[in-house]
């Protein structure tokens, strides 16, 4: 069972406030979902809880243990941020298999079922990553973050630039990954995905927490 | 062992980036040879035979700088361009990996390292190896147009090039083979410890205004002697082995010391609260 956390966090940048005394909790098997409009803080909080930056005033913590003071990253995570970025010059098979090799906790048989998963088929597993669609970037991202099956899958816009039949997948994945017990925070800015996958929305303005939706319930 | 593993990414991805680098590398070298090859047969075109230059001539001459010089209305200021082009433009082949790995595919890499410490030291390393890559090519290039030249592969230095070609001034009567060691090692030295320093300020400001920032060490140590500025360590024609009163290189070593501690320990301790936002 995995948790975050976030107490009273606030972050500061260059004089502005991009997250102000936000608190929540979230759960294993639950998917959390992030609304708001550009700029409101969504990334900024999904960076916070990667442990990419780190808060200027209040905690994260995963596990009951203090981001950024007991341990640095989270233990098992997964990241897909804005625009996926991965090494031109290396195929999209390639480039799983080089993030893989730092954990080295999964094979290549593993790596390829993943590329099947979110969609890329065989032909496109040996493809240049510069010579992908925007779509096949982003379903790469997807398979970056998921492959290794982290208990935390953080995904912002995972639906950017894909057609009908990526964003259906997309859906399916989330839910895959629900099952299995990940935690998992959505980003998105369409309103209908949210609703269907989120056990709970957060609706952030200007860095501050303004709304709360649990399965229906507005708070 | 993950420390390895991001060792082994880091080689592969930013050696593969910089590799067009090291290629362009060689073409310098290879200028600068055909160079000091030309000023030597036109210096002694009227002497019987034209002497030959070594190995340790040639570097010499890639790494020798300027003279001392004496700011006045009548001696103006000649920036010493080869030697400023060859260190300006190692600095700068390491300049952008580091922060534009953050902003790509090394976000997901240093989620995966679990500590900010393990990513930070294999960037620090793979600095250094790459520009002793770096010194690697320009060693290699000059060997090879030595062979093809057909000068000696030898590291005795020739102390007429010295006065006539470099002209470094209050020169010694003979050359100690110490000086072998400087023109081998300084360089190299000053060139580790300020891509260093480069690699820190990169998280302070933007990897371009940090480029300027060791610009200006570069160009203030050509332009002042002085033992405060780095880059005047790695002008050969400065050392207490060529001039008089030359610097010295006990003083050098601990200039080298210092701006890798300085930058290793900052660096490290910067980082680890250092706010992994991307290119914005």
């Amino acid at each position: 069972m995995t948790t975050i956390q976030i107490e009273g966090v606030t972050k500061k940048l260059k004089g502005v406030f991009v997250i102000n005394n936000v608190s929540i909790t979230l759960s294993s098997g639950n998917v959390t979902g992030l609304r708001g409009v550009n700029g409101s803080g969504k990334t900024m909080l999904m960076r916070l809880m990667a442990g990419l930056i780190l808060p200027t005033k209040g905690t994260i913590k995963i596990d009951d243990k203090i981001l950024g003071k007991e341990i640095t990253f989270p233990e098992s995570i997964g990241i897909l941020l804005e625009n996926p970025a991965f090494l031109d010059s290396y195929t999209g098979f390639q480039n799983l298999k080089m993030l893989a090799s730092i954990r080295n906790k999964i094979d290549d048989v593993q790596i390829k079922h993943t590329l099947e998963k979110v969609g890329l088929d065989v032909e496109s597993h040996n493809k240049k990553y510069k010579k992908y669609s925007l779509g096949m970037k982003q379903r790469l991202g997807i398979a970056g973050a998921i492959m290794e099956q982290p208990d935390i899958v953080i995904l912002d816009e995972p639906t950017n630039s894909l057609d009908t039949a990526g964003v259906e997948l997309v859906k399916q994945i989330i839910r895959q990954e629900k099952e299995r017990g990940a935690l998992v925070v959505l980003a998105c800015h369409d309103t209908d995905i949210l609703d269907e996958l989120a056990d709970d929305i957060y609706y952030l303005e200007n860095g501050s927490l303004v709304s709360t939706t649990t399965r229906g319930q507005t708070v | 062992m993950k420390f390895f593993r991001l060792l082994a990414y880091d080689y592969k991805n930013g050696f593969r980036v910089g590799t067009v680098k090291l290629l362009v590398m060689v073409l310098f070298v290879v200028a600068f040879c055909i160079d000091f090859y030309y000023r030597k047969h036109v210096t002694y075109s009227f002497d019987e035979v034209i002497p030959s230059g070594t190995f340790i001539d040639y570097l010499f001459s890639i790494f020798a700088g300027i003279k001392e010089y004496t700011p006045s209305k009548e001696e103006n200021f000649i920036i010493p361009v080869k030697w400023l082009l060859l260190h300006l433009f190692i600095c700068y082949s390491t300049l952008y990996y580091p922060f534009r790995d953050l902003s790509s595919m090394g976000l997901n890499i240093l989620v995966r390292t679990k500590g900010r410490l393990t990513w930070w030291f294999s960037k620090c390393i793979w600095n250094v190896s790459y520009v002793l890559t770096m010194y690697g090519v320009i060693l290699i290039t000059v060997f090879a147009f030595c062979l093809i030249t057909k000068e000696p592969i030898s590291l005795n230095i020739t102390r007429m090039f010295v006065t006539d070609l470099l002209q470094p001034g209050d020169i010694h009567e003979t050359l100690s083979f110490n000086l072998v060691y400087i023109i081998l090692f300084y360089p190299l030295l000053i060139l580790i410890s300020l891509n260093l320093l480069q690699m820190t300020l990169v998280l302070i400001f933007k990897p371009l205004y940090s480029f300027v920032v060791v610009t200006v060490i570069w160009l203030t140590s050509a332009y002042l002697f002085s033992p405060f500025l780095p880059g005047n360590y790695a002008m050969v024609i400065r050392s207490e082995y060529v001039i008089q009163k030359g610097l010295s290189a006990s003083e050098g070593m601990v200039m080298f010391l210092f701006l890798v501690s300085v930058s290793l320990i900052f660096g490290s301790l910067y980082f680890r609260r250092y706010d992994v936002l991307g290119e914005e």
